[in-house]
């Protein structure tokens, strides 16, 4: 997970491009981005593990419930 | 306005959702602000989670214990990390609960005994083992000092960095289930020293 926190506190405006960069970077090197939220706070899994889960079942209602938030409240893709 | 934005955007192919691929299975863990998605099906009480930089808000840190009972491992070697860390096990030790971030309030919820078995480590992480200058936040609504962020600023804290790969063989880990990267304004210098050294 990485937080790209120059979107809150940029030097200048090349920031976008750079965060675009680091992200291809991590691409290239194996890894799928699979959640971004609007100021880029992204999650990034290594792609054998991301095929391994794709295969796997979907979220039950049990573990939504241990979240301290309400289900309709957090963005679920 | 907005929509004319989102088309620039994706024209210049700096949209936050492009690129994005499908995985059904995720969920939002930690504060509003502070909180990632992760893959529900994905982290045991074998798993290894290292959180970089920890500031006032290691909810997601936190959260990783209490839903998995995972190995949680923080760094941060920045007095705002430390002393919001201790403020925590205060609170979690006096039974009081401890709530942050007022527009969208979380409140942790481990207990004493989650919380012991969090280490906290107080040592930051770049390519090389050294010291490093931290500059103070020149805003007031800016918690944490920077190695990038401030640096017109005449105030600093000097603390100990150490590469990855060190910290892991110190620690004893030979693998990483989960790494959290939130350091300020630094996010992106770190991830390309991090793929070019480890």
């Amino acid at each position: 997970m990485v937080e790209f926190d120059e979107v809150h506190n940029a030097n200048d405006k090349s920031f976008h491009f750079r965060i675009k960069k680091s992200c291809t970077k991590l691409k290239k090197a194996g890894y799928v981005l699979v959640h971004s939220t609007h100021n880029l706070k992204r999650t990034f899994i290594r792609e054998d593990v991301y095929n391994s889960l794709k295969s796997r079942s979907y979220i039950s209602s049990d573990l939504l419930s241990q979240n301290q938030y309400k289900a309709d409240s957090m963005a679920i893709r | 306005m907005q929509h004319v934005i989102g088309l620039a955007k994706k024209a210049l192919g700096i949209h936050p959702q492009q690129g994005v691929k499908p995985l059904n299975n995720l969920i939002h863990i930690g504060s509003h602000y502070h909180g990632y998605h992760l893959p529900h099906n994905f982290l045991t009480s074998d798993s290894i989670c290292y959180c970089i930089g920890a500031g006032e808000d290691i909810s997601f840190d936190t959260e990783l214990k209490v839903m998995y009972d995972a190995q949680v491992y923080i760094f941060d070697p920045m007095p705002e990390g430390i002393n919001h860390f201790q403020k925590l096990k205060e609170h979690t030790k006096k039974g009081k609960s401890l709530t942050i971030e007022p527009t969208v309030p979380f409140t942790y919820r481990l207990s004493e005994k989650q919380l012991e078995a969090i280490t906290f480590v107080e040592i930051g992480v770049w390519d090389k083992k050294t010291n490093l200058k931290f500059f103070a936040p020149e805003r007031d609504d800016y918690a944490s000092h920077s190695l990038y962020l401030f640096q017109e600023s005449n105030e600093y804290i000097e603390a100990p960095v150490d590469r990855l790969s060190n910290l892991m063989k110190m620690l004893g880990h030979s693998s990483i289930d989960v790494v959290k990267l939130e350091i300020e304004g630094l996010s992106i210098q770190l991830l390309i020293r991090l793929l070019r050294t480890n």
